[in-house]
């Protein structure tokens, strides 16, 4: 057998180890957004196998109902509500990044929600926010704060922000770890420099932590508005026909709805398409917001 | 350049290699199981009787409740004992419908399973995944009539539901109601006794949405069955009109809420809270079918009541009888004989009706419910509600209209004034038709 070439050996390699990320990644996740993509543009109803082309007709009905566009104002609470998050762990990775006594502890215990099953979670929450039986009410009752125990998850003004703080609860750990690591990341001679010029701790993290977590921040802040639009499992488990007058209803319950329930799979994939697109405008328009004046 | 595309050759032979790999795998995995899943043929022969001998194997069937896992393996093994060479696995399946559309689209789905107008959208799709079940000979025997699709039957339905008026008879004692309600003046009366004593009259059980779905079926109270309406409404641009069946009965639910009987916190009324509070008082009744008369947590069985609700005051009971669950036969099973013997034995021999409170599907099976006897010795007018012709569920999927959902909104609208609701529903319905 005749010896194989250095550059042949190494594409054999390469090829051999590449192939099966390559392969999972055409399958899961390629393949999957080009049927979408088709779907779009059929009337498909989910089960029969014949799929009719209807052209842009589903795109066409999208636009012209502004139902569909109107529920992205629930989206927006949990946009605003997701800075709070970010604003909580940053705090949170901060001290606990500190020489603090039981730090890991703390972390272990602020990260938990983020492994618990969110179906787990919406049903906790739901039996601790019940408007009667549940337990922040009833405590609220018993010290005589009666006045600030509400219908948590059944007043439609309140109950998307109970819904984005649930989704708080549980991301904020897993967006702690995230900073933690970028943190420890900072060689800790720039903080002994500064400190013997005088620096007092504010001043510290905003002229040297800050600037330093900036990569890390637009991470956060991506995931904060992919998550505020695609938010769902919450509202869905909640509700898993429909929340009451739409009162808790966001642009992916209404997709899952329209595929699902009204055997509408064309409309559902383009309004999944339009999700796609308005993620990628948004998210682009937020780093150049943040982050585009000081873009190298 | 050669040693180019030489490299390139090897890199697509590899990966086919790595493929057929996977595939080696899979293929041998399905022969395996297909050996486990098949007895012995000669013991079948020598053990069993001809007619028999055909049901073997093992088969699934699918079923929507994930709570009541012993009482599924108690029917899996009593089907066993009659058919010891066939075996069912009984699959628990949570958020039901869309698992199975899923599992139907991409041939993956069990023997025996239940089907309705969300898995299945349009009657015409049936032949293409369903097997047709006349041999099993039901025609004529069940209380509503088969699921048809041009002269073959497809499905039966495995137990019947009737509606009616759940209540505690302590609760009602307490309150000073002798007697159940016969007329509408009755009803108001007993509901004003509730009221008066801070028990909450009526439960309407808002929040979770498909309890709505029994008050849907006043509408057909006054009719003879329901497909007149639904035969009427797909041939309209506003069907939503005074004279139409459903708005007549959604109007009825609304002059209950003005008078004040159910909850003032609508928004927060829970089916889950509701069947405990029963037990203890709290709540005086819920209108539902009779699968309630199982779930009522707590209360003890000889203190539930169930009668027919008075819509007026002719004193006449009536009440609303609709199919439970469709069963039907997966067109692509591998075991027919034995899932048909599966299908018989659901339907007629399995007990899962009386566990549910359910009435068999077939006439000549009595129920062992005693609220449920009771209900029915007092021989009252049965309507029976049928599933709604493709045409009919065309519109309301196209315009994504449940009517469950416009209860919702009528029930919680700020005065009484619903017109406008109905002219918003007549115009989605119009765009829809188009």
């Amino acid at each position: 057998m005749a010896v194989l070439s250095l550059r042949m050996q190494k594409i054999i390699i390469l090829w051999s180890f590449l192939i099966i990320p390559l392969l999972l990644l055409g399958i899961f996740t390629y393949y999957p957004a080009f049927s979408l993509i088709t779907i779009s543009f059929t009337n498909w109803n989910g089960i029969s196998s014949i799929k009719t082309g209807v052209g842009l007709d589903n795109y066409i009905r999208v636009f012209s109902d502004p139902k569909y566009f109107e529920i992205f104002s629930h989206n927006l609470i949990y946009f605003f509500v997701g800075f709070v998050q970010i604003g909580l762990s940053l705090y949170f990775a901060v001290i606990l990044n500190s020489k603090l006594r039981g730090r890991n502890i703390f972390r272990a215990i602020l990260f938990s929600p983020y492994i618990i099953n969110s179906v787990a979670i919406a049903f906790m929450f739901t039996f601790l926010l019940n408007n009667e039986v549940g337990a922040l009410n009833v405590v609220l009752k018993e010290i005589g704060l009666e006045s600030l125990s509400m219908n948590w998850l059944s007043d439609p003004k309140i109950i998307n922000y109970t819904l984005a703080f649930m989704s708080t609860w549980k991301y904020m750990g897993f967006m702690m770890v995230i900073i933690i690591g970028a943190l420890q990341s900072i060689p800790n001679d720039i903080y002994e420099a500064a400190s013997i010029d005088g620096a007092n701790g504010f001043q510290a993290f905003r002229f040297i932590t800050l600037p330093s977590l900036r990569r890390i921040l637009e991470l956060c802040f991506f995931l904060n508005l992919n998550g505020a639009l695609s938010a769902f499992e919450f509202p869905f488990v909640i509700f898993p026909s429909g929340s009451p007058l739409g009162m808790s209803d966001t642009f992916v319950t209404n997709t899952l709805l329209t595929s699902f329930r009204y055997s509408d799979f064309g409309l559902a994939s383009a309004m999944g398409v339009l999700l796609m697109i308005i993620t990628i405008i948004l998210v682009l328009a937020q780093r150049w917001l943040f982050f585009g004046r000081d873009e190298k | 350049m050669k040693n180019k595309s030489l490299s390139s050759l090897l890199a697509v032979v590899l990966s086919m290699s790595l493929l057929s790999a996977c595939g080696g795998n899979n293929t041998s995995n399905n022969s395996g199981q297909s050996e486990a899943s098949t007895p012995p043929a000669e013991s079948a022969a020598a053990s069993e009787t001809p007619s028999t001998s055909e049901i073997k194997g093992k088969i699934t069937f699918a079923i929507n409740r994930t709570d009541v896992d012993e009482k599924l393996k108690e029917y899996a093994d009593k089907f066993h004992e009659k058919y010891p060479e066939a075996e069912v696995v009984i699959e628990p399946i949570k958020d039901y419908e869309g698992t199975l559309k899923i599992r139907l689209a991409s041939n993956e789905a069990p023997d025996v399973m239940y089907m309705n107008a969300i898995i299945t959208p349009t009657t015409d799709l049936w032949p293409e995944f369903y097997a047709p079940i006349d041999d099993l000979d039901y025609e004529g025997k069940t209380y509503l009539p088969l699921s048809e699709y041009e002269g073959k039957a497809y499905a039966v339905s495995e137990g019947v539901y009737v509606t009616g008026v759940l209540y505690n008879k302590k609760t009602f004692a307490a309150a000073g109601i002798d007697a159940a309600p016969k007329t509408y003046d009755e009803l108001l009366a007993a509901l004003e006794k509730l009221k008066a004593k801070g028990i909450l009259p009526m439960g309407s059980m808002l929040k979770s949405n498909w309890p709505l779905g029994t008050w849907e079926t006043v509408a057909f109270a006054n009719t003879a069955d329901s497909n007149a309406m639904y035969e009427q409404m797909v041939n309209e641009d506003a069907p939503y009109n005074q004279e139409n069946p459903l708005v007549k009965g959604f109007s009825f639910v609304r002059d209950l809420v003005d008078k004040g009987y159910f909850e003032k916190d609508l928004l927060s009324s829970d089916w889950d809270i509701l069947r405990k509070q029963m037990a203890s008082g709290e709540v005086g009744m819920l209108y539902l079918a009779n699968y309630g008369l199982a779930a009522l947590e707590g209360t003890p069985a000889e203190d539930i009541g169930f009668f027919p609700l008075p819509i007026d005051n002719s004193g006449e009971p009536v009440t609303m009888m609709t199919p439970g669950w469709n069963v039907v036969i997966n067109k692509k099973s591998k075991n027919m004989e034995t899932a048909k013997a599966f299908y018989k034995f659901w339907i007629e021999e399995s007990g899962y009706q009386d566990f549910t409170g359910m009435i068999p599907a077939l006439k000549d099976m009595k129920s062992n419910n005693a609220p449920l006897a009771e209900f029915l010795a007092n021989g009252p007018r049965i309507v029976t509600v049928l599933p709604p012709p493709d045409r009919y569920n065309q519109i309301l999927n196209k315009s994504q209209i449940t009517n469950p959902t416009i209860l919702q909104e009528i029930m919680l609208n700020k005065d009484s004034n619903i017109q406008p609701i109905w002219d918003k529903y007549n115009k989605k319905w119009a765009d829809a038709r188009k």
